[in-house]
């Protein structure tokens, strides 16, 4: 158990603190309304380690990123219902240049095959639709503007995708599905 | 609402309808009709947290292409995207099937590969998934199991013993410490004990090959019921030796020899292993694949051998690396031939 723990923060220490720094300044820079960018990084974290300790992640700086932008996106969504007219302005910039990292590891297991199975066999605008928002860590307005697509259309095709990879974990036992 | 709302697949239209709006953003109205759908039955509440669990099992993909290089393609996984993902987009669905599949079920499995082969020209890609297939399986205990292409088990656990039949193949064991209930591994008629150690047992040639790679086995050969009868021999077996017992003899027999490290590492190779690269030359990750694997990677250009990595690969996962590799940097892989990848410079697109 213990080996296990230093295991972990062996790779806490090596492959996620480096990319504090790069993490924190991109939230202050993009996010400067959110007030407690400490507490986004610290989700993200806790984030990253309930997953870590679940299965295999791709790419962890990129998982990340995008947890910490999915975290900050909600906490100004908040603060735009407290304060109907506060002048919240989501960000709608680009994410992809924070993902990429050259010198990054890119770990591809058995159940990485599977989720990636599991988009490959949807119909292309679902697919499209997950792939932009999952992989690449666009939003849902992101997406559809990319797409040349209505808002509401990436709802609801977004929600036919995941129905059919819900369907496609039970049928193939991914993880506890069954 | 309509009369589907009653039927699974109407739940699972509204769970994944609600992760789809929570991803965006709940309006306060959505917040309150939500926790109502919610209240309703336990059925929403299950159907929801598999949805969002598979929509937060998604984001694990984040990131799969990393380089500065790489263009944002939202066909990334599409048929009509990369090449290398429209030939395999039909098949890993038969080749999870039978990886699930025991040895029983192969040769239906075969039929189907190859009428797969009729219809659809480019199988290789799906032929090595299969024959690279080891699965790795965690027991009730917590110990884990890796089995080699056509090794089969069953397990008898009860709340004296861990029992694990290894009714044929080859099978590496990683025991989870559990000193009150002795752990198991009979082998046509051998007996492995362990409390937490690891070690791989292989059946084959009308032998019992044992060897310990960590922590201590007593090994009894051959287990009899027969008390009266053949006294049986028993043996202390510790890390960094092999143990062979014949089944062949009239008298059962076993033979302890050392192992040193380099051979137990060749031993082990069937095994997964993370390999990780610091740096290096695509023409050494190569090499560490083709050590490996069946399948062999061979490098047509000389510029792209000398392309360097900092990566982590699984060792027996040829076609991930293979596919990295073409997603990421500019390589084409070709088929050559069932056993062989042939890599070289993609032509320039665009």
């Amino acid at each position: 158990m213990s080996d296990h723990n230093s295991q972990r923060s062996k790779w806490f220490i090596e492959e996620i603190i480096p990319h504090e720094g790069d993490l924190r300044g991109w939230l202050n820079n993009r996010f400067s309304s959110v007030q407690d960018v400490d507490d986004v990084i610290q989700e993200a974290y806790a984030r990253l380690f309930t997953a870590r300790e679940s299965g295999t992640i791709v790419n962890p700086r990129a998982y990340l990123f995008i947890c910490a932008r999915n975290i900050a996106l909600n906490r100004l969504r908040h603060l735009k219902y407290e304060r109907p007219s506060g002048a919240v302005q989501i960000d709608s910039s680009e994410i992809q240049d924070s993902l990429k990292n050259p010198r990054e590891s890119a770990v591809i297991s058995d159940d990485i095959e599977m989720l990636i199975t599991a988009i490959q066999s949807l119909p292309k605008r679902c697919r499209q639709i997950i792939t932009l928002r999952r992989l690449y860590g666009y939003t849902q307005k992101e997406v559809a503007e990319k797409l040349g697509i209505a808002e509401g259309t990436v709802e609801k095709q977004g929600k036919i995708g995941l129905k059919k990879c819900v369907k496609f974990f039970r049928s193939h036992g991914y993880k506890n599905f069954s | 609402m309509d009369s589907q709302n009653n039927n699974i697949s109407g739940i699972d239209d509204q769970a994944a309808k609600w992760v789809m709006k929570m991803d965006r953003g709940l309006s306060a109205r959505e917040q309150d009709a939500f926790s109502e759908w919610m209240g309703q039955s336990q059925k929403h509440r299950d159907a929801y947290a598999a949805h969002r669990f598979a929509w937060s099992e998604l984001a694990r993909l984040a990131g799969l292409q990393n380089t500065d290089y790489a263009p944002v393609v939202p066909d990334l996984l599409g048929v009509d995207g990369h090449p290398w993902y429209r030939k395999i987009v039909n098949f890993p669905k038969w080749a999870v099937a039978m990886s699930v599949a025991a040895t029983l079920t192969f040769l239906a499995g075969y039929v189907i590969m190859n009428q797969l082969r009729d219809q659809i020209p480019p199988l290789a890609a799906a032929q090595f998934t299969v024959v690279n297939q080891i699965q790795q399986h965690q027991l009730e205990d917590g110990s884990i199991v890796d089995l080699n292409k056509g090794a089969e088990i069953e397990t008898l656990f009860s709340r004296e013993t861990r029992l694990v039949k290894l009714l044929s193949g080859e099978a590496n064991f990683n025991v989870e410490k559990d000193p009150s209930r002795p752990f198991i591994v009979e082998a046509a008629g051998v007996r492995v004990r362990a409390v937490g150690t690891v070690f791989n047992v292989r059946i084959a040639d009308q032998k019992v090959d044992v060897v310990v790679t960590e922590g201590t086995v007593v090994l009894q050969a051959p287990m009899t019921d027969d008390t009266a009868g053949n006294p049986v021999e028993q043996s202390l077996i510790r890390r960094n030796f092999r143990a062979v017992v014949d089944l062949q003899s009239e008298t059962p027999r076993i033979s302890v020899n050392p192992v040193s490290d380099m051979d137990l590492d060749s031993e082990l190779l069937w095994q997964p292993q993370l390999i990780d690269f610091e740096d290096a030359p695509l023409s050494r990750i190569v090499d560490e694949f083709n050590r490996r694997n069946p399948i062999q990677i061979e490098i047509q250009d000389q510029e792209i051998a000398s392309l360097r990595f900092t990566s982590i690969f699984w060792s027996h996962n040829v076609e991930s690396f293979v596919r990295l590799l073409e997603s990421n940097y500019g390589i084409e892989a070709e088929m050559a031939a069932e056993n062989r990848i042939v890599l070289k410079k993609a032509p320039i697109a665009l």
